[in-house]
């Protein structure tokens, strides 16, 4: 039996083991337990950390609701954004992501009522 | 029947085939996102795939009291000599609001593996499998 290593965008997301040869894979030295790569970027020969990337997976009109990562590029389902982006975020004209604000509005009354 | 002596004779005996295993090949696995697998080439017509998955989807509502206080501070409003108002500046607020409540949408998924053809299984989410190939 030996453990294939298969990517997704670059990155482990699947193993099989098989007896036979399995293609579009990377057969992993038997040293190696095929979980302890899963995740993880295959880059010259070796297995690294994947960067996370960070999206807005829901919003409503311009308020952020929900955001989440992922290692897969193909898994990102709405904006790419900093981790700093959190939930009641909102997003201006210009596709920017900005904090709460904690500006009031006022009202500035006709004159009419001062005399 | 009496044999006289008591020996016993043995004309024919019966011998059995050996067990043959029915089972061709097993192949084992574990993807952690939805995509397509490579496996060795089974015969689709006589293979089957377990799976098991255990996740979760949706969103939780958060559980924490609304706190915090905006309050006014600086901000001026000018009035001319004539009684009208003029210059001055919008009022200020400093301070900080949490927001809770909401709806929760938490459910329990299920993700799962099929066979697409002779070397390729397509899961739908994280899960554990086996494909088993018979004679």
């Amino acid at each position: 039996m030996s453990n294939w290593i298969q990517l997704k965008d670059g990155v482990a997301f699947a193993y099989v083991s098989s007896q036979g040869f399995v293609e579009n894979s990377i057969e992993l030295d038997d040293s190696i337990d095929p979980h302890s790569v899963m995740a993880k970027k295959y880059e010259d020969g070796n297995w690294v950390e994947a960067p996370l990337i960070y999206f807005v997976e829901e919003m409503l009109g311009n308020k952020v609701l929900r955001v989440n990562s992922t290692v897969f590029a193909s898994d990102v389902k709405g904006d790419i954004i900093s981790s700093d982006v959190k939930p009641m975020w909102t997003k201006d004209e210009t596709g920017q992501f900005l904090p709460p604000a904690n500006i009031g509005e006022a009202t500035i009354y006709d004159e009419h009522l001062f005399q | 029947m009496s044999l006289g002596s008591g020996r016993i004779f043995i004309m024919s005996f019966k011998t059995y085939p050996p067990l043959i295993s029915k089972i061709k090949s097993i192949q084992r696995g574990t993807a952690v996102s939805a995509g397509t697998i490579s496996i060795t080439s089974i015969n689709p017509n006589k293979s089957f795939v377990t799976c098991f998955s255990a996740s979760s989807a949706g969103t939780v509502a958060t559980n924490s009291d609304e706190t915090g206080t905006l309050l006014p501070v600086g901000g001026s409003v000018a009035a001319s000599s004539n009684g009208s108002m003029g210059g001055g500046s919008y009022p200020q607020f400093s301070g900080t609001r949490s927001f809770s409540g909401g709806q929760s949408a938490f459910t329990s998924a299920e993700y799962g593996i099929t066979i697409t053809n002779s070397t390729t299984l397509t899961a739908t989410g994280m899960c554990k499998w086996e494909v088993i190939e018979y004679v």
